[in-house]
């Protein structure tokens, strides 16, 4: 089971989490969104993937 | 068990970090959410094999046609497919996409099971005379 990866992302979940309020309490607020959104779009890439290869492997096991 | 010790402790570990980072970054944390289980779903559905392999056995000696499994297997993919997005979905906070996503999981099984059904009204159909 590979788990480095979920360790990356909630890694990742947690330095954007640090920057979006550090960014927010300087007043940059606009920055803040856009660096969450960034980092949202990358997860979100990485984890379409996994969820890909997850839908073959139903379909390959259950004769889809 | 080794496997179900592994799923149980990243499930418990991502359940904890959800819970802390869900006020600052939410999105990323259902996109954690949903990673962790996407893995320990392939990681329990490569466990089931076995069980699949004996199930292609028991046809092979009941002589049955891959029509009647089939749909049983197809039917028990939609299900575990469609409860669990539902279920992701609900967790996003729309509850409205999650019963979405059951209505068309039942719609998609019943659409499965037709031609077992179209089967048994054969069946039933030869053996009245009709």
């Amino acid at each position: 089971m590979d788990v480095d990866l979920i360790f990356k992302i909630a890694a990742v979940g947690i330095i954007v989490s640090i920057l979006n309020q550090v960014l927010e309490r300087s007043g940059r607020e606009e920055q803040a969104t856009m660096t969450t959104l960034a980092a949202l779009v990358v997860v979100l890439m990485i984890v379409v993937q996994k969820i890909a290869d997850l839908f073959d492997l139903v379909k390959s096991l259950f004769n889809f | 068990m080794e496997t179900l010790l592994k799923i149980c402790a990243v499930c418990v570990i991502c359940g904890v970090f959800c819970a802390m980072f869900r006020r600052y970054s939410p999105g990323i944390t259902i996109l954690v959410s949903l990673l962790c289980g996407a893995a320990a779903g392939a990681a329990a559905l490569h466990m089931f094999s076995p069980v699949l392999d004996f199930l292609k056995r028991l046809q092979k000696l009941t002589g049955m046609e891959s029509a009647v499994f089939s749909p049983l297997l197809k039917t028990a993919a939609i299900g575990i497919l469609a409860e669990i997005s539902g279920a992701f979905c609900q967790d996003a906070g729309e509850a409205a996409l999650g019963k979405i996503v059951a209505l068309c999981g039942t719609i998609l099984s019943t659409v499965c099971l037709l031609p077992l059904a179209l089967l048994v009204l054969d069946l039933l159909q030869t053996m009245i005379g009709g």
